[in-house]
């Protein structure tokens, strides 16, 4: 193998982000232990800027930020994660019957994938979660409704180029199934991509989600979510630590999905690096 | 090369054969549009159809949702009160012909309300990837020729961030510092409070006001622009940025470059003609692409700095459960959207001839 | 690789275009207006529908219709309960308050130079009736005739006495007939089909009163200029400018003075406000919650031991220090500006030992009980989730485990209207100014009654003394039979009231005779 200049160890940002990444995630696991108070908890004063007690300050009944935030990881992450592996799911499997039958099954869903792409993203979005409900749980699915089709795309068009390879080819011939074709010989080709994808996307399906819940389509209260806290203090400017902090929250973590996601594609084939550049 | 303009994925590319007439690929694009856009309908009134509440709860007061008639005439008028199946066909009907149905929150033609609302957001989106082009363009370049070295590191950890930063959040701390703490932007609306706008041609104040050669309340409705217009082309820049990197240093590495190179050209013909016109290709299109989505998504934005657009309409007709104006703005941010896309393919056809008999 | 010279060039000429650009956009100032003008800026959350005053209902619309149209009488500052002369001098009502008889002033005219007659009047009355849209149910049982140019006669079905505080609503205002039959209006019987004039009464106003509409929108901004012929004093601007902004803008708007008046603050806004006026007031909304006193719903929250739990559990100074500086607690359900309004000493007060042991008589388990509320609303600056996160954790305190549920605003109006919900928070902005709008809403069988699950024969003492009110035509009788009405609610109903809001409204320093009203927020006419 050639000597590759952009190798991850010479990434200093793909580095960065797995770190993030990896703090984010023992915040969310051990938040019982780290945070200074329980999140719903209306122990003190309202709206008390960032003090010795309060280090993010308090919000409008009187809640710790601080504690929210924390709090919000097991919100947010775990959500975010959970719509991206949905959405992978449901692509790719789309994607693999229309790249693998091909004909008249191909066409009928790539159209239906053309419509679901063409539809701009936060108004579907935005209109599902608000004829669903304004709930988190109805937000995720507005979010995978919109989310899946690039997968959808991205598996078919792997799977049109990788079908007729000889080892697939030769494979049949040998009396394999479909099944077996689909999952033994084309699952590997398909899987790295898929991943990247889900890497690349995977930031963008949090901010989706925390815009929904900033417009008030998502979680609910007291639920302590980034996107719903943001919300929270935009009704009150100058009460800067209400928003300030959630929103940085969401911008590590989203940053720490990017940078993932920029080096894992670079680590692949160059080729297929273009084919995932959409 | 070939794969550097598939911009695409192959669901475009049926069979791989591509029809060598510009005309052909025209029509069969419209034809294809035209299907899309059925689609659109079809989905968007499925959403509609979601809706576990009642409508009439939202639009009429206490008392008169306690007066059965009321209710009934109000369901009426909005073609409530028919079987769902027959909605639809009636709601595609009035399509055809240009009726778009009356907003239930407005109790106007939606039509008229997107007409209304559609030049605020164009207006915006224009500014937006203007500012785009220009940063894209530039710290693009200067991120490919100094690749991997400290400005290009920099520059992708700044694109990388404005691809993070979530645009609600964004909009809150910039319009809190620039507007409120620092003055040097006013308050919210496309002018000043109690200012006249320019009367409508394009609907656009900023051009409107320049085809009146009224070149001060031009001024005023661009700098209300500004601030709106800047953190919506954050992203867009930052995207941008990536794309021409890239797009940039893949050229540079292309057999017919060096073959150009080995041939003795000049380095500035080389770079004019086999760099930056194939680059410059994919990058206008990535632009298209991005406009659209600046048409599209600038619901954040537009909520936040409370501008009257159509990111502002759909969130809007989403909260107040309005169904025609649900249907009415997915269909036309859609349409936007798939013809941007056509406009696009075909510039991208016509510029470059070689895809002509790919 | 060669250089990109190109590239350098290009990135110089760029950045120094970018340069001159924001420098000049950054010194830029804002035009200052013609002198001779003075221009009112008040930011405010749209919720106007529309400006006609026949079909608008909101508070939005009322106060923008306060300035444009005229009606026969009219509310003083931050009263509204007892009704000066506007457009009627006088007025004479017969023994059982089922005629009224005005007599209307010679010299009114509209904007456009007409005189305002009787006819007009009953115009306006009719097609407030016969339009059927959302105020339409004021004119129930109400008839208008005219028997001469001057003079209007109302005549109710049933004894009405709230007709003088009803006719001083902005959903009565007088429209010019002639100009608006002209463009499509209609005001007989069927004018909820034929009357077509809502778009042009939206563009261009037919009132008498001091402003006219310039300006239209439903999201972006609204107009009025003064009416040059206006029959009385002139107003102190020529123009007002009312333009849609969030809450939260119009708290730096005002700190500015880009704005003059922010009228959605609430009261934890300005506390850190500086350099303006805070004119703080109590609105006539109250906020109140209910446990469904029906059987079949549940029969926990309808054992009375229950709701008095409920009621004796709450921290009311809590609350109202919640809900912020200015609101109040709501002593019974009829708001304090209203005659027959409790007194505070007669509010209930917190007892949680009384709560403990009437919890004890019942059934109840520990069992999470639903409460009911529009997720995400906000009314007057209380946020209904924050405002029902707090009463939970006070019920909590005595042992009542509520399941918080936040709902979408169309589905929570829906199964509150049905009767449906366990318990439910809401609260309750009056139709007409006066205390009969609750004894025939809140009482057992009635519409909000029954939307707590209150059946009609639940209790007959109530139910006679609403009777007993409604054809009492001595005021100071009314005013004590309302008194009782509400103390048989404290001691025994679902109802909970909670508190009044506050209604703030901030101000430059520059803005005089400014007073918050409950029905139309401001008064737009009285500002100097």
């Amino acid at each position: 193998m050639k000597k590759n200049p952009d190798s991850p160890l010479r990434q200093p940002l793909a580095v960065i982000g797995v770190t993030i990444l990896a703090i984010w995630i023992l915040i969310a696991i051990f938040a019982p232990l780290i945070a200074p108070s329980n999140p719903i908890a209306q122990n003190y004063g309202q709206l008390l800027p960032p003090n010795s007690h309060n280090w993010f300050g308090t919000d409008s009944v009187g809640r710790d930020v601080l504690s929210r935030v924390i709090y919000g990881a097991r919100i947010t992450l775990p959500l975010s994660m959970m719509l991206v592996i949905l959405a992978m799911i449901v692509g790719t499997v789309i994607g693999a019957i229309a790249g693998y039958f091909g004909g008249w099954i191909d066409a009928a869903l790539m159209r239906f994938t053309d419509v679901v792409l063409a539809f701009p993203g936060i108004i579907l979005a935005m209109a599902v979660a608000a004829a669903l409900g304004a709930e988190l749980r109805n937000a995720v699915f507005a979010v995978v409704l919109v989310a899946w089709p690039t997968y959808a795309r991205l598996v078919r068009g792997l799977i049109l180029s990788s079908k007729n390879a000889d080892y697939v080819t030769s494979s049949r011939l040998l009396g394999a199934s479909t099944t077996r074709a689909l999952f033994v010989d084309l699952r590997p080709n398909i899987s790295g991509p898929v991943f990247v994808l889900a890497a690349l996307e995977a930031g963008n399906g949090m901010l989706l989600l925390s815009g929904l819940s900033f417009l008030g389509l998502g979680a609910r209260p007291p639920s302590a979510e980034w996107g719903a806290m943001v919300s929270a203090g935009a009704n009150n400017f100058d009460k800067w630590w209400l928003a300030v902090f959630p929103g940085l929250a969401i911008l590590t973590a989203v940053l720490a999905f990017n940078f993932l996601g920029d080096a894992l594609r670079d680590i692949l084939d160059p080729r297929t690096a273009k084919a995932l550049r959409e | 090369m070939k794969d550097l303009l598939r911009r695409r994925t192959p669901s475009e590319n049926s069979g791989g054969v591509r029809r060598n007439s510009l005309g052909t690929f025209i029509v069969r694009r419209v034809a294809i549009g035209i299907l899309l856009m059925l689609g659109i309908t079809f989905i968007s009134f499925s959403v509609t159809q979601l809706v576990p509440g009642d409508p009439a709860a939202l639009n009429l007061g206490q008392s008169a949702m306690s007066d059965p008639t009321i209710v009934k005439a109000w369901r009426v008028k909005y073609g409530l009160d028919k079987p769902v199946p027959e909605q639809y066909i009636i709601y595609i009907n009035h399509l055809i012909h240009g009726d778009l149905g009356l907003s239930q929150q407005s109790r106007r033609p939606v039509s008229s309300d997107l007409k209304e609302y559609f030049p605020a957001t164009f207006e915006l989106a224009s500014v937006a990837i203007f500012f785009s082009l220009i940063f894209g363009l530039l710290f693009g370049i200067i991120a490919a020729i100094t690749r991997n070295r400290w400005p290009d590191q920099i520059i992708r950890f700044v694109t990388l961030t404005g691809v993070s930063v979530p645009t609600f959040w964004l909009s809150l701390v910039f319009f809190y510092l620039f507007y409120f703490k620092l003055s040097w932007f006013p308050s919210n609306g496309r002018l000043d409070p109690g200012t006249d706008a320019p009367s409508t041609i394009t609907g656009m104040y900023t051009v409107d006001a320049l085809l009146h050669g009224q070149f001060s309340l031009f001024w005023q409705a661009f700098r209300h622009l500004m601030l709106p217009a800047i953190v919506l082309a954050i992203y867009t820049i930052a995207v941008l940025t990536r794309f021409t990197r890239a797009s940039i240093l893949e050229i540079l590495h292309n057999d017919y470059v060096r073959a150009a190179r080995a041939k003795g050209l000049p380095e500035s013909l080389v770079i004019r003609r086999h760099v930056l016109r194939p680059a410059l290709l994919s990058i206008v299109t990535v632009a298209g692409v991005a406009f659209g989505n600046l048409l599209a998504g600038s619901v954040l934005v537009e909520n936040v700095f409370s501008w009257p657009g159509i990111g502002q309409y759909a969130y809007r007709s989403s909260i107040g459960l309005d169904l025609p104006g649900i249907m009415g703005v997915s269909i036309v941010v859609a349409g936007i959207f798939i013809i941007m896309n056509l406009l696009v393919d075909i510039a991208y056809r016509f510029i470059d001839p070689s895809l002509r008999h790919g | 690789m060669g250089t990109l010279k190109l590239g350098r060039n290009r990135f110089a000429a760029i950045a120094g275009a970018v340069a001159l650009v924001s420098s000049s956009l950054i010194l830029q100032t804002t035009s200052s207006n013609a002198a001779s003008e003075r221009v009112l800026v008040i930011d405010s959350e749209f919720n106007h529908k529309t400006l006609d005053p026949q079909r608008e209902f909101e508070d939005g619309g009322n106060m923008m219709d306060r300035a444009i149209y005229d009606t026969l009488l009219t509310f003083k500052g931050s009263d509204a309960s007892k009704p000066v002369p506007s457009i009627a001098l006088s007025y004479t009502a017969n023994a059982d308050s089922t005629v009224y008889t005005f007599k209307l002033r010679k010299a009114a005219r509209f904007s456009d130079g007409t005189p305002l007659t009787s006819a007009d009047v009953v115009y306006s009355f009719d097609r407030l009736k016969n339009i059927k849209g959302n105020p339409s149910s004021l004119m129930d049982g109400l008839t208008a005739t005219a028997p001469d140019k001057y003079t209007v006669i109302i005549t109710a079905d049933q004894p009405d006495t709230a007709v003088p505080v009803k006719v001083a609503g902005p959903e009565f205002g007088i429209v010019n007939s002639k100009l608006v039959t002209a463009h499509g209006g209609y005001a007989l019987v069927g004018a909820d089909t034929k009357d077509k004039a809502e778009n042009f009464l939206n563009t261009t106003s037919a009132g008498s009163g001091p402003y006219m509409l310039s300006k239209f929108s439903l999201t972006t901004e609204v107009d009025l200029v003064a009416n040059p012929k206006y029959w009385g004093k002139q107003p102190a601007y020529s123009k007002i400018v009312i333009r849609n902004t969030t809450q939260a803008v119009q708290a730096l708007d005002v700190q500015k003075g880009v704005a003059n008046i922010a009228l959605d603050l609430s009261p934890k806004q300005t506390d850190s406000l500086s350099g303006v006026n805070v004119t703080a007031g109590v609105s006539t909304t109250v906020w109140f919650l209910y446990s469904n006193a029906n059987p079949a719903i549940s029969s926990i929250t309808s054992d009375p031991n229950f709701q008095n739990a409920v009621r004796y559990a709450l921290n009311y100074s809590d609350l109202t220090a919640f809900a912020g500086k200015g609101s109040i607690q709501a002593a019974g359900i009829i708001p304090s500006a209203f005659q027959g309004a409790l007194k505070p000493a007669d509010a209930t007060k917190q007892n949680i030992a009384l709560a403990k042991a009437d919890l004890a008589k019942t059934a109840y388990k520990g069992e999470p009980i639903g409460l009911r509320y529009w997720g995400g609303g906000a009314w007057e600056g209380i946020s209904f989730d924050d405002f029902a996160t707090v009463i939970s954790s006070q019920l909590s305190a005595v042992g009542i485990n509520l399941k918080l549920e936040p709902t979408p605003v169309g589905d929570a109006l829906t199964t509150y209207r049905n009767g449906t919900d366990t318990m439910g928070l809401w609260f309750w902005g009056p139709d007409w100014p006066d205390s009969s709008n609750y004894s025939t809403n809140f009482g057992p069988g009635e519409k909000v009654g029954l939307r707590a699950g209150w059946a009609a024969n639940a209790a007959p003492e109530v139910t006679k003394l609403i009777n007993a009110v409604a054809i009492e035509s001595d005021a100071k009788k009314r005013a004590a039979q309302y008194r009782q009405f509400q103390l048989d609610l404290n001691a025994n109903s679902p109802f909970i009231p909670l508190i009044q809001s506050p209604a703030i409204l901030v101000s430059t320093k520059n803005v005089i005779g400014i007073a918050t009203n409950p029905i139309w927020k401001v008064n737009l006419t009285e500002l100097k």
